[in-house]
């Protein structure tokens, strides 16, 4: 208990440090959150777009709007705020989980133990190179 | 079957190069302000990296683990490279964590 509330406290000092109150904190974890799951969403489905065009025979106008939505896939990490280098790489960790959910809803392959706890270490791993508190860093 | 590994892994790389470096030419034009020529050129680039997916033997589905790992080095090696920004110690760690994750994936006894 006593550790927990050692933790805790340390957590409150950070947030007080970055100059972050909890519900500031909280809108930038949704928002990076949000924008994470879009670009995931862009990239997988542009992928799969152009996948269609050349593998199954679709016309060269879906491959062209993968190419589209490829593009529009670029342009959304432009609105987290961090360094460049960090957003792509936890979204490296996104892109694992989604592929995953991808597979899933489209292709019925239903993720079993090792998917699921490779999943969430995956984003633990995620969670702590975005979302560590670093303080006095402006980002 | 070592063969289709080797080339799924290159391909990989070189899909991670092109996805990286199409979204830090879009970057650039967005956030650097370096000329909308960079913006084309980084759309042109994420073009092709999705052709060079269709390239891939693997299916869709867990292969894409090892990508999400091979791209979360990458990032923190272009980070290095190319902004010369060293990766701080909750990327390293964050990054380990996260490919720790991808290999239970890829490799869990099934």
């Amino acid at each position: 208990m006593s550790r927990l509330l050692f933790v805790l406290r340390r957590k409150v000092r950070f947030v007080e440090v970055t100059n972050l109150n909890y519900t500031k904190l909280m809108k930038h974890v949704g928002r990076s959150l949000v924008l994470f799951f879009l670009a995931g969403l862009l990239e997988i489905g542009g992928g799969y777009l152009v996948w269609l065009w050349l593998r199954e025979d679709y016309s060269f106008l879906i491959g062209a709007l993968g190419g589209l939505v490829l593009f529009l896939y670029g342009v959304v990490p432009t609105f987290q705020i961090s360094y460049f280098h960090r957003i792509y790489a936890a979204y490296g960790g996104v892109f694992i989980v989604m592929a995953m959910l991808w597979g899933w809803t489209f292709e019925g392959i239903a993720p079993d133990m090792f998917d699921t706890i490779g999943a969430t270490i995956a984003l633990i791993g995620v969670a702590i190179i975005y979302y560590w508190p670093r303080p006095g860093e402006v980002a | 079957m070592t063969n289709i590994i080797i080339i799924s892994v290159l391909l990989f790389f070189l899909a991670a190069l092109l996805e990286i470096g199409g979204g830090y030419l879009v970057w650039l034009w967005l956030k650097e302000k370096r000329g909308r020529i960079l913006g084309w050129l980084g759309a042109l680039t994420l073009a092709v990296y999705g052709v060079i997916l269709t390239f891939q033997p693997a299916h869709f589905g867990r292969v894409y683990a090892a990508y999400g790992g091979i791209f979360i080095v990458s990032s923190i090696i272009w980070g290095l490279v190319i902004d010369k920004k060293k990766p701080d110690r909750y990327e390293i760690i964050g990054g380990g964590v996260a490919l720790l994750g991808a290999a239970i994936i890829m490799y869990g006894p099934r």
